[in-house]
């Protein structure tokens, strides 16, 4: 590590607080990396505001950034489209994303607003593993999602696709 | 009960009357036993700490069980104030805190527990329950505050999510909720894809016509088992509407109607697969590979009543292709391939011999896997690049089978990268000969020192003598896996394999006459590396020979079957999305 890469920043959570972070933990963010790319040295020493994320889920997002500070930069996109996609998630990560559901989903906005891809997928992988499997009663129970189907309605989509019932 | 041991009189006569009143589920009786004695000046200055927790705990079960959980926590708090390094208060008010629901509270009670307790054995029975309070945390916190992830995540969020759930899981969720349905309903898959993979019932017109309107820009059909109103709807749209022009993938199996090409332009197709039972003309695969300028898979069965076929395979993008002949009386005579490109290639039922005709395939500079079941081939040529061959139940028609004792032959190039080689016949011919044993020889002869690793063979006695000379080639030392077919092997044939292969690590023998002593001489060879045999209908092999193996570290199988054919179908147009 170079010394500037130890250098610190500040950052401003959207509930005023402001955390003190390492420079290259914090650079996870494209979006932070480009804000200080863009705005020069000197204006690190002020905090870099973060409007979208309150203190309490800009920290849980600085405690995944700090322990994957040393993974490789993601790979292109191209990714995305060839191979069939996997939901498995690794350990840390799995064990990382055991919040509530509203700390899950302000997770998974702050890592998109703050453009930290691999965080991202991790948030929308632990998703996909909740709805996995599932029918679409238990995927209400687990969301809490009020059932706005007539039981009309709900049987004939069941009809017309009953081929995809187990 | 070791507890009551150590306990004074007075003590210990109170907590057996408290046991029994509890039992008897008179849980006031032993409340107030246990009030009257601690009142008493007597216990609580004659009694340690130690057994007054004992009494406390007493207590705590009866309001526990009388569903009185407050005051059930208070003793269990007077537990830890009474010392602080008894485990036992930990352990209850951590109970009564989960009981009441709060997981927090109760996995502070343990961590205080381990803080201040000492005994090893304390601090396991702390841990394992820290341990079970957690798990139970984490899975009711991912269930608590719930969201519902379609209304609060922003579209592109939800689009990625959906992204790693399959076709089939997308449609089941259309019940989910009105808005669930509306964020399915222009997802890609579901707005490009007709997916029926896997229905176990057949598929009605008003079930194609519900996946049909969802769709915008349809690119992937895969469809099968499909109702005659569905297969007619399905026709036209994919030709009257012309549908067709913007598939990407196409895979059908349709008994009802035949597969037909109206008219279209360019297609942009990359993979197609027409499976049995749909009807497809060899016209019908002469037009899609001409017309479908981007084509990279093909599937194809044939199954038209011609009396002779004439098919012309030319494409230049095509990458890998499976034909399936149907037809009778069709032969290789009448196919011409162009396939410049082509990695993989299947022919399946080019049987009728008065019609066999070469196949040459040395324009392929590509080709890696070769692919032939129930072919009669006049003469072969194959390109130097080919890694894996196979034939089965083939004939071989060609003026090399003199080889070597006919004049100038066309010649095989050295299979330097030959990897597997299958010559294997389910249901071998008496007149015919191992066809392809000389052409083999011939390959052999040249590739030194070769790559070839395994080896499935069918042979009859005549072609015995180039089998010798065959496994005895360079070719052969290398081999790793052997599938041998053959009723003329015998015992003493054993050397000609310990010999030959001295890498073997698999062995499959079928239909032979040897006995066990085959095997032990196989096995008992100094530092062999065989691994596993497999001995199919061999009724002369007895079973003992199993723990002989088992011994030596090499895993002895049976199969008994009359029906084992290898035949390796059902291929699948893998997933291009």
């Amino acid at each position: 590590m170079s010394s500037e890469n130890s250098k610190k920043l500040m950052l401003q959570s959207s509930d005023g607080e402001d955390i003190t972070v390492d420079r290259d933990v914090a650079e996870k963010s494209v979006l932070i990396k480009n804000m200080v790319g863009d705005l020069g040295e000197d204006a690190m020493e002020e905090a870099i505001p973060i409007p979208n994320v309150n203190a309490a889920v800009l920290k849980k997002v600085i405690e995944w950034c700090t322990h994957h500070k040393n993974d490789p930069p993601a790979s292109n996109e191209d990714d995305s489209d060839s191979r069939k996609k996997t939901t498995d998630i690794e350990e840390w990560d799995q064990k990382f994303m055991q919040v509530d559901q509203e700390m899950l989903f302000e997770i998974i906005l702050a890592a998109n607003y703050l453009d930290i891809k691999a965080l991202l997928d991790v948030g929308c992988k632990t998703v996909a593993n909740m709805i996995k499997g599932k029918s679409p009663e238990e995927i209400r129970k687990t969301f809490n999602i009020q059932n706005d189907f007539t039981p009309e309605e709900e049987d004939q989509i069941r009809r017309e696709n009953e081929w995809a019932e187990e | 009960m070791a507890i009551a041991v150590a306990l004074p009189k007075h003590i210990s006569d109170l907590l057996v009357e408290c046991r029994k009143a509890i039992k008897e589920k008179k849980y006031a009786e032993a409340i107030k036993s246990i009030n009257t004695a601690l009142k008493s000046p007597a216990t609580k200055t004659n009694t340690e700490p130690r057994h007054l927790i004992s009494v406390y705990d007493y207590r705590h079960a009866a309001y526990v069980r009388q569903g009185d959980r407050d005051l059930a926590l208070q003793d269990a708090k007077s537990m830890i104030r009474l010392d602080r390094t008894d485990v036992r208060g930990y352990l209850r008010c951590s109970a009564v805190a989960r009981f009441k629901g709060n997981m927090t509270a109760a996995l502070q009670y343990l961590e205080h527990g381990l803080k201040n307790c000492a005994e090893p054995g304390d601090l396991d029975t702390l841990r394992s329950e820290t341990r079970v309070v957690r798990d139970q945390l984490s899975a009711e916190l991912v269930l608590s505050r719930p969201r519902d992830p379609v209304t609060t995540l922003p579209f592109e969020v939800v689009e990625m999510i959906m992204s790693y759930l399959d076709y089939r899981q997308h449609v089941r969720m259309l019940r989910v909720s009105k808005s669930w349905k509306r964020m399915l309903s222009v997802l890609p898959p579901l707005i490009d894809t007709v997916s029926f993979e896997g229905a176990k019932s057949n598929i009605t017109a008003k079930m194609l016509l519900v996946a049909l309107r969802r769709l915008v820009t349809p690119k992937t059909f895969k469809i099968s088992g499909l109702t005659s109103g569905a297969s007619d709807i399905l026709q036209h749209r994919l030709w009257r509407d012309k549908l067709i022009e913007s598939l990407h993938v196409l895979q059908i199996s349709d008994q009802n109607n035949p597969f037909r090409i109206f008219s279209f332009g360019s297609v942009r197709m990359r993979r197609i697969a027409i499976d049995s039972p749909t009807r497809c003309s060899v016209e019908i695969v002469d037009q899609i590979l001409r017309r479908c300028t981007a084509l990279e898979y093909a599937r194809f069965t044939i199954c038209v009543d011609a009396s002779q076929l004439q098919c012309k395979l030319s494409s230049s993008t095509l990458l890998e292709l499976d034909l399936n002949c149907r037809t009778k009386r069709a032969g290789l005579l009448g196919l011409t391939i162009d396939l410049p490109q082509v990695r993989t290639l299947y022919l399946r039922g080019f049987d009728d011999a008065p019609w066999g005709g070469d196949l040459d395939l040395r324009h392929c500079q590509y080709l890696t896997a070769l692919s032939l079941y129930h072919c009669a081939v006049r003469d072969l040529f194959l390109p130097s690049t080919i890694t894996h061959l196979r034939m089965e139940s083939c004939e071989l028609q060609t003026s090399r089978n003199l080889w070597p004792f006919a004049g100038p032959q066309p010649e095989l190039p050295a299979l330097d990268n030959l990897e597997t080689l299958d010559m294997l016949d389910s249901a071998p011919r008496t007149n015919i000969e191992m066809p392809f044993l000389p052409l083999i020889s011939q390959a052999s002869a040249k590739t030194k020192p070769g790559k070839l690793t395994s080896l499935g063979l069918t042979y009859k006695d005549d072609s015995a003598h180039y089998l010798e000379a065959l496994m005895l080639s360079e070719w052969f030392a290398g081999l790793k896996a052997l599938h041998i077919d053959s009723q003329n092997i015998v015992d003493r044939h054993s050397q000609l394999f310990v010999t030959a292969c001295p890498e073997l690590e698999r062995i499959h023998i079928r239909g032979a006459q040897i006995t066990g002593v085959f095997i032990v001489d196989l096995v008992a060879v100094p530092k062999s590396k065989l691994r596993a045999v497999t001995v199919e209908d061999c009724p002369k092999v007895s079973r003992d020979i199993i723990q002989f193996g088992e011994q030596r570290g090499v895993h002895v199988k049976f199969i008994a079957s009359a029906e084992n054919s290898s035949r390796s179908s059902g291929r699948r147009v893998r997933e291009v999305q």
